[in-house]
């Protein structure tokens, strides 16, 4: 995170939050726990006219489109 | 995984969570070969969405058979994507996308838009947790 930070926890001083700072408001919060884990799993790609199509597990269909990104 | 890729490619560290079924599929699973993935490598860029978020994922080749994927995201003020954002968030290290299958599977690739039988690289993500 490139903006002003600071770090906020939760009422039992659990699950801290590092947080953008925008005119001395916590604009954007991030879970450093949920950023640092790590971790692994499963999913689709799919390429076409320079469109690239991430696609997730799906329980009714088998799988759906999350996000649609653009070659630049 | 949250996004890895927004992904999974958030890549968000989300687009992973447990293997899909697969149902509605139109063909069996076939082996890939490593020049599939090359049809990935580059940079690519979210649309801005109305929150004035945009995520950008560079995806590069790690080895033969997989590519190593680094997201930023990026936060604007007031819903546009025009500027400096206010905000960046990149992940600490990068993930690692391997092709384990392709498929035909009938998707719906837009909203309100007919299913089409397209074939998908099936991939497993990995994400180290930072050192």
């Amino acid at each position: 995170m490139t903006a002003p930070e600071t770090h906020i926890y939760d009422a039992n001083g659990q699950s801290p939050k590092k947080c953008a700072m925008v005119n001395g408001n916590p604009a954007l919060c991030i879970d450093e726990a949920e950023v640092s884990r790590g971790g692994s799993g499963t999913g689709a790609l799919y390429v076409r006219d320079n469109k690239l199509y991430q696609m997730v597990p799906e329980a009714v269909t088998g799988l759906r489109v999350d996000t649609v990104m653009t070659r630049l | 995984m949250k996004r890895f890729i927004t992904v999974c490619i958030a890549m968000t560290l989300a687009a992973c969570g447990g293997g899909g079924a697969g149902n509605g599929g139109t063909g069996a699973a076939a082996a890939v070969t490593p020049k599939r993935l090359e049809a990935y490598l580059g940079t690519w860029q979210s649309n801005c969405s109305d929150n004035g978020v945009r995520q950008t994922l560079v995806i590069t080749r790690a080895s033969e058979n997989n590519v190593s994927t680094m997201y930023r995201t990026d936060y604007h003020m007031g819903g546009l994507c025009g500027g400096t954002p206010y905000a960046t968030v990149t992940p600490a290290v990068a993930a690692t996308l391997t092709n384990t299958s392709t498929e035909t599977l009938n998707v719906i690739l837009t909203p309100d838009s007919a299913a089409t039988a397209v074939t998908v690289d099936r991939i497993t993500v990995d994400a180290p947790r930072p050192s």
